[in-house]
C-alpha cells in the first residue's frame, strides 16, 4: 500500500514536471512565433499627397464637392498578411474646403461639420477582407459629429514598393511607399447632417487617394 | 554557494509576493468583465469588454509565465508544517494553480484565433494570428475555455480558503508568508 502510494506519487511528479515543461515550451514558442509573425510595417500617411474628398448632387443641378486639406493616418500592414493590417485615419474637420468662403463657414456650421463641437473625424478599420489580387474591402468605424457608424470602403491598391524618384532624390533614397485609392458611401443624415435632404441628395459619396510612407 | 537564511526559505520573496498580489486584482477584474460580456447581447458594447477581458487576460498570462519561471529559478521554499495530506493538497493546488493561469489564457487566445477576431492589446498593439479562423473548433475552445475558467475559479477559492484557514484558525505563520513588510513568527 505504501509502495503504491509512492509510486503513484512519483509518477505524480514527473507527469507535472513533463506537463509543466510541455506548457512552457508551448508558451515560449507562442511568443518567439508570435514575435517572429509580427513583420508589421508602419506607413504614414503623406499629407500633401492625399485627397479625401466628398461628392453629393446639388437640387439635381450639379455635382458638388469639398476636400479636407489636413489629414493624418497610419497604415499597419504585414505583407504575408494583409487582411490584418489596421488603418487609421483622423481627418482634422475644420479643414473641410469647398472652395467658396461662404459655403466652408456654412459646413463649419452646427447644420453640418459643427467643427467647434467636433473638431475631428476619424476612421478606424476594424476588417479587412481581400477580394482580389490589388482590391479589399475595408470595413470601419467613422466616427463623425460623435456619431460613431460603419463604414465601407472598396479600396484597390495602386502602388507598394520602392519610391519612384528613389534614384533621383537623395531624400527618397530608401522610401517606401503604398498608395491606395478608395470609395464608399454614406448617407449624412446618419450623422445628424441631413440639412436639406434630399433635395440635396443625403447620399454622399467618398473618394480617397492617399499615399502612405513606410516609416 | 551562500546558503539561504531560514527567513529567506520560509518568506516568499519580494519578487513573488509582488507578482501574486498583482495577479489578484487582475484575476478579479478578468472574472468580473467575463460575467459582463456573457450577460451582454452581441455588439459593440459587448466587444469593448471582451477586447477588454481578453487585454487583462494577456497581462496576466505574461505574468504568470514570469512567475513561474521564477519559481523554478528560485531557492525553494520550505514547505509548512503539517499533516500529509494537508502538505499534499497545497502543492498540488499551487502547480494546478500556476497551470491553469497559464494555460487559461492561451485558451483564450486560441479560441479569439479561431473565431477570427484580431487580438489588439488595449487597443494599441495588434496582436500576429497564428491560426486559421474555424468555426467548428473555436466552439469546442470556447467551451474548453469555460470550463477552465469556472475549474480555476473554484481552485482560487479553494486556495483563499485555504489561506485563510493558515491564518485566522491555524495561525501558524503560513499566511504572512505571502504578506509583504511583514516578519516572520
Amino acid at each position: 500500500m505504501i509502495e503504491l502510494t509512492r509510486h503513484t506519487a512519483r509518477f505524480g511528479e514527473r507527469l507535472w514536471r513533463r506537463g509543466m515543461a510541455l506548457v512552457v515550451v508551448a508558451a515560449l514558442y507562442l511568443l518567439t512565433a508570435g514575435a517572429a509573425r509580427s513583420a508589421e510595417e508602419t506607413y504614414r500617411l503623406d499629407n500633401t499627397h492625399t485627397r479625401i474628398q466628398v461628392q453629393w448632387d446639388h437640387l439635381g443641378l450639379s455635382r458638388q464637392s469639398a476636400t479636407f486639406r489636413t489629414v493624418e493616418g497610419s497604415l499597419r500592414i504585414d505583407p504575408a498578411q494583409p487582411a490584418e493590417a489596421q488603418l487609421d485615419i483622423v481627418i482634422d474637420a475644420t479643414s473641410v474646403d469647398a472652395f467658396s468662403e461662404p459655403f466652408n463657414s456654412h459646413l463649419h456650421g452646427a447644420n453640418f461639420f459643427a467643427t467647434d463641437d467636433y473638431p475631428k473625424i476619424t476612421f478606424v478599420s476594424t476588417e479587412i477582407e481581400i477580394t482580389g489580387a490589388k482590391t479589399a474591402q475595408i470595413t470601419g468605424i467613422l466616427e463623425l459629429r460623435g456619431i460613431k457608424r460603419p463604414l465601407r470602403l472598396a479600396a484597390s491598391l495602386v502602388y507598394q514598393g520602392a519610391h519612384p524618384l528613389a534614384g533621383v532624390k537623395l531624400a527618397l533614397k530608401d522610401a517606401q511607399v503604398l498608395s491606395f485609392q478608395a470609395q464608399g458611401r454614406l448617407r449624412r443624415s446618419a450623422f445628424e447632417m441631413g440639412s436639406l435632404a434630399p433635395l440635396v441628395s443625403d447620399d454622399v459619396e467618398l473618394t480617397i487617394d492617399a499615399e502612405f510612407i513606410a516609416q | 554557494m551562500q546558503t539561504p537564511s531560514l527567513e529567506a526559505r520560509w518568506r516568499y520573496d519580494f519578487l513573488s509576493q509582488g507578482l501574486h498580489w498583482l495577479m489578484v486584482p487582475l484575476l478579479i477584474a478578468i472574472f468580473v468583465v467575463a460575467q459582463i460580456m456573457d450577460a451582454l447581447p452581441d455588439g459593440p458594447r459587448a466587444f469593448w469588454w471582451y477586447q477588454l477581458h481578453k487585454s487583462l487576460g494577456m497581462t496576466l498570462w505574461v505574468l504568470a509565465l514570469i512567475r513561474l519561471l521564477w519559481a523554478l529559478v528560485r531557492p525553494r521554499l520550505a514547505a509548512a508544517p503539517g499533516a500529509r495530506w494537508v502538505v499534499f493538497a497545497a502543492r498540488w493546488t499551487h502547480r494546478a494553480l500556476y497551470l491553469l493561469l497559464i494555460v487559461q489564457p492561451m485558451i483564450g487566445i486560441a479560441h479569439s484565433w479561431l473565431s477570427d477576431f484580431p487580438l489588439r492589446f488595449f487597443g494599441l498593439i495588434r496582436l500576429p494570428t497564428l491560426l486559421a479562423a474555424d468555426e467548428a473548433l473555436a466552439e469546442i475552445f470556447e467551451e474548453i475555455h469555460g470550463f477552465v475558467g469556472k475549474t480555476l475559479m473554484i481552485l482560487v477559492i479553494f486556495h483563499v480558503a485555504a489561506a485563510l484557514w493558515h491564518g485566522l484558525w491555524r495561525r501558524d505563520g503560513v499566511f504572512s508568508r505571502m504578506v509583504p513588510y511583514n516578519r516572520a513568527p
